[in-house]
């Protein structure tokens, strides 16, 4: 296996991508009302919206073969759905398919596996299947060249997995998934057809496992046998950790458009949508830091009820939609609030002597009050040699699977199923 | 806003690569064998490893109180049924933290808790809107004196937290060997929580750093520290902090050794309550004091929070469980109904429920009362210092966590309720708890 580590320096250029272009090019920072797909986003999450006349949505996909990046350097062979109206290149996941309710949506598939392909939509009914055979699940497409279509009347909003029905133990571990969204009729800011379901931005958030062996067998054609399954790699939105907080699209993942970084601001009237999906085999219990989460929806069907959480479970196969926001709530003001530290004993706050930052890289500003240190007061806040990605003195949160055997790339940790969350000041940076 | 690189000091990881283990690693551990110092007595009041919680004060601008705690992060040994610290196996290498005193120097502290960590860490017991101050030291490793590891404090699913207080050092700062850092937290939430070090998380937490805090709701309009929420259907009589753990004993012997271990491999092969795996988790308090045998005895200065459940009958029992292992869980209450009012630190009103069997992730807490049966002498039970008793179980349902690694018989993640007959004049026999987990007779002072 090719082992390399991503050095900190490469992750300080994804850094400086995710904090100063956005910052520098507000207009392409995700989040307008439209979610016009012509403006790509540089984080949150991308819609592809397909050919779209009144209500009938076509998508035409097709399979391709490619590889995952791992932070450690390490390709690991996967299976993956194209979108063939883009050239159909290999991505994983695939697709964000985006439609609103109501919409007729018809999936062309085209297949260039060497197996048998198909489409299953769990949380869609009477989906309407052709293709070359009959499978077990549904019609599929036949090995190498063949093709198969499904057609189902999206009927209710929320958050879904489409994935393969066919030796789903096999395809699905490698890569042939995505997210399907569909979006309420009160409108494409809303997760359902609720007002308390109002989001400033919305971020997938689609959980797989990895296990880098059974690829090799399966890339140089050997037996697949799911029973020796070992992961070793866990990924959101097919990226790991430190990976998947740089921009969608990053030239150096192309396999991966999809990043993961979540950005709030402090105090924002309206909450983001984090739309949580797990097509990996294993339950993976998300817990966010920074503040509990707001459980809206599961698997696509709103909660009578909804509430809060420190850790959301997401079953293998389910679908979560929740809601974060993020409050300044103490309002600490380095003059007119200031922090009651230092205190007895210690001596003054921050002691430089008393911390270290690991590896001599931080997100933290210096400053440990919201919006203050940065740029400018990095000289006289951390030893020399620090390397510090923060730009105004935002803070930054990791979101993580607590099985935190998964916060790993195969051995190194800080990595795997762990991405960020940034809160940015009131008003953003400046 | 890009700064050179320094030249990093050599990481643990790093120096395992070099492949330096192999002289060390002997050293280290011939050292592990045969140098354990005479143990600390915990406090001799018998009072468990825990934070006492005076309750709020008020503070002349009527603003909020203020509590102090002090925490070292160090390292010691873990006594497990088939790894008994005094044994050829030998105890599980473990690191945590213990609590020390405000006033102690740095010296000081390492002088007396340095390599005597007890599991799991301090049960932190403190009060809506009372200002906590917990100043971490870390006392570094005797074990592994070539570790520079540093440690933090993450308070886990506490809401809105400045980021130099969340613990994270990536993200924040750390706390280097010998070196203090005062950690701030001013809880808005009633609930239960939990807490651990977040430096190479995989790895601490793991390795023990991990333990139990929680709020209770601020007094006043009839809420008592006897409600786990401001509602009065979370009142209750007595409550038990569970903590929920596995070991996979091989990264921990690994680690004494001076060797690396792959995360991905985890396999864990024992199931503890609060550091302890059945049958230790039926000692109680008095039987620690009393070192009543050599297992006591190791338990009394490494795992001294009681995993033993105690009840009078008609008593409602507040059980704050939280889990940091890495599986899944689901815990099981034989013959009891159990109402799962609270979880991760909410109050969940209308969506509480009644059930048997409580399914709880890693990272997640619940809070669960049940009302203790009327005692009949005709149903099994037993009978301990405080008396005769029915007995129920609480267990992990998957009865693959109900082992010792290859000991025979049952084991794990298992413990007792017992509800106590009353005394001859009908009053109860337990007297009041004074502190969570608290077990009794009360151990003599
Ligand atoms: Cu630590
Ligand atoms: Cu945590």
């Amino acid at each position: 296996m090719l082992r390399k580590r991503l050095k900190w320096s490469v992750l300080g250029l994804l850094a400086l991508v995710v904090g100063l272009l956005s910052a520098t090019r507000p207009g392409s920072v995700f989040g307008g009302p439209t979610f016009a797909p012509a403006a790509l986003p540089n984080i949150g999450l991308v819609c592809t919206t397909g050919s779209v006349s009144g209500t009938q949505v076509v998508f035409n996909l097709t399979t391709a073969t490619g590889f995952y990046s791992g932070p450690d350097g390490n390709q690991v062979f996967m299976w993956g759905f194209g979108d063939a109206d883009s050239g159909g290149a290999f991505q994983m996941p695939g697709p964000v398919l985006c439609v609103h309710e109501g919409d007729t949506v018809t999936i062309n598939l085209t297949n260039t596996l060497p197996d048998p392909v198909s489409l299953v939509f769990p949380g869609q009914e009477n989906v309407a299947a052709a293709g070359d055979q009959q499978g077990l699940f549904t019609w599929e497409a036949a090995a190498n060249t063949g093709s198969a279509s499904y057609t189902f009347t999206a009927g209710h909003p929320g958050t879904f997995l489409y994935e393969s029905g066919t030796q789903p133990y096999k395809q699905i571990q490698m890569g042939l998934y995505g997210m399907l969204v569909v979006r309420p009729a009160m409108g494409d800011n809303f997760a359902y057809n609720d007002p308390d379901t109002q989001f400033r931005n919305e971020f997938m958030l689609l959980l797989h496992e990895i296990d880098p062996e059974l690829h090799a067998r399966v890339e140089r054609g050997e037996p697949y046998i799911v029973s020796e399954r070992h992961d070793r790699y866990w990924t959101i939105n097919g990226r790991s950790m430190p990976d998947l907080i740089a921009d969608n699209f990053v030239d150096w993942l192309k396999g991966q458009p999809y990043g993961a970084l979540v950005r709030v601001e402090a105090g924002d009237s309206l909450p983001v949508l984090l739309r949580f999906a797990n097509a990996g085999w294993e339950n993976h219990p998300f817990h966010p830091h920074g503040n509990h989460m707001t459980v809206i929806a599961r698997d696509g069907q709103p909660l009578p009820q909804k509430f809060q959480n420190f850790t959301t479970t997401i079953g293998s196969g389910q679908a979560y939609d929740l809601l974060f926001r993020w409050d300044n709530v103490e309002a600490w003001d380095v003059s007119a609030n200031p922090l009651p530290v230092p205190m007895p004993p210690a001596g003054p706050f921050p002691d430089r002597q008393n911390v270290v930052y690991k590896d001599g890289v931080t997100f933290y500003s210096g400053n440990p009050y919201l919006g203050e240190g940065g740029a400018t007061a990095y000289q006289d806040s951390f030893p020399p040699g620090t390397t510090v990605f923060n730009e105004c003195g935002e803070f930054y949160f990791p979101w993580h699977s607590h099985a935190l055997d998964e916060v790993q790339n195969f051995d190194e940790g800080f990595g795997g199923m762990l991405t960020l969350v940034r809160v940015d000041p009131p008003g953003g940076c400046p | 806003m890009n700064r050179k690189l320094i030249p990093r000091k050599y990481s643990r990881r790093d120096f395992l690569k070099w492949g330096v283990r192999g002289t060390l690693g002997i050293a280290l551990a011939g050292s592990a064998l045969s140098t354990l110092r005479p143990q600390q007595a915990v406090a001799g009041t018998g009072r468990p490893f825990l934070t006492p919680n005076p309750g709020p004060v008020a503070r002349p601008d009527g603003q909020t109180a203020v509590r102090h705690l002090r925490f070292g992060a160090t390292d010691g040994f873990l006594s497990l049924p088939g790894r008994r610290v005094n044994s050829p196996a030998g105890g599980v290498y473990m690191f945590g933290f213990v609590l020390g005193e405000v006033t102690d120097s740095i010296g000081d502290f390492i002088q007396k808790y340095k390599g005597r960590v007890r599991t799991p860490a301090p049960i932190v017991d403190v009060t809506e809107n009372q200002d906590v101050y917990i100043t971490l030291t870390n006392l570094g490793f005797e074990q592994r004196p070539d570790l520079d590891d540093s440690h933090t404090i993450h308070w886990h699913g506490f809401r809105n937290p400045n980021s130099v207080f969340d613990g994270v050092p990536e993200v924040s700062i750390s706390v280097p060997v010998a070196r203090d850092f005062p950690y701030f937290f001013r809880p808005r939430d009633e609930g239960t929580y939990m807490y651990h070090c977040h430096f190479e998380d995989t790895e601490h937490v793991q390795m023990g750093m991990d333990g139990i805090v929680f709020v209770r709701p601020q007094p006043g309009a009839g809420i008592t520290p006897y409600h786990a929420y401001a509602d009065f259907s979370t009142a209750f009589d007595r409550e038990y902090t569970l903590l929920l753990n596995e070991v996979d004993t091989i990264p921990h012997d690994n680690l004494l050794a001076v060797q690396g271990f792959v995360w991905s491999d985890y396999k864990p092969n024992y199931w503890v309550i609060n550091g302890r795996s059945y049958p230790d988790t039926l000692y109680t308090d008095l039987d620690l004091a009393n070192e009543v045998d050599a297992v006591a005895a190791e338990l009394k200065n490494r795992q001294p929070v009681s995993s033993l459940i105690q009840a009078n009958p008609g008593e409602k029992i507040l059980l704050r469980m939280a889990s940091l292992g890495y599986e899944q869980h689901a815990m099981q209450m034989m013959g009891i109904r159990m109402r799962v009012v609270g979880q991760d630190a909410t109050f969940l009103g209308p969506l509480a429920y009644d059930t048997h069997t409580i399914y709880i992730g890693p990272g997640e807490a619940r809070d669960a009362i049940f009302v203790a049966p009327p005692y009949n002498p005709n149903l099994p039970g037993g009978t301990d210092a405080a008396g005769d008793y029915n007995v129920y179980w609480f267990k992990n349902r998957n009865y693959q966590r109900l082992v010792n690694d290859r000991e025979p018989g049952l084991g794990g993640m298992i413990t007792q309720v017992r509800v106590y007959a009353p005394n001859p004049d009908n009053s109860p026999s337990l007297p009041t708890q004074e502190w969570p987990n608290q077990t009794f007779p009360r151990p003599t002072v």
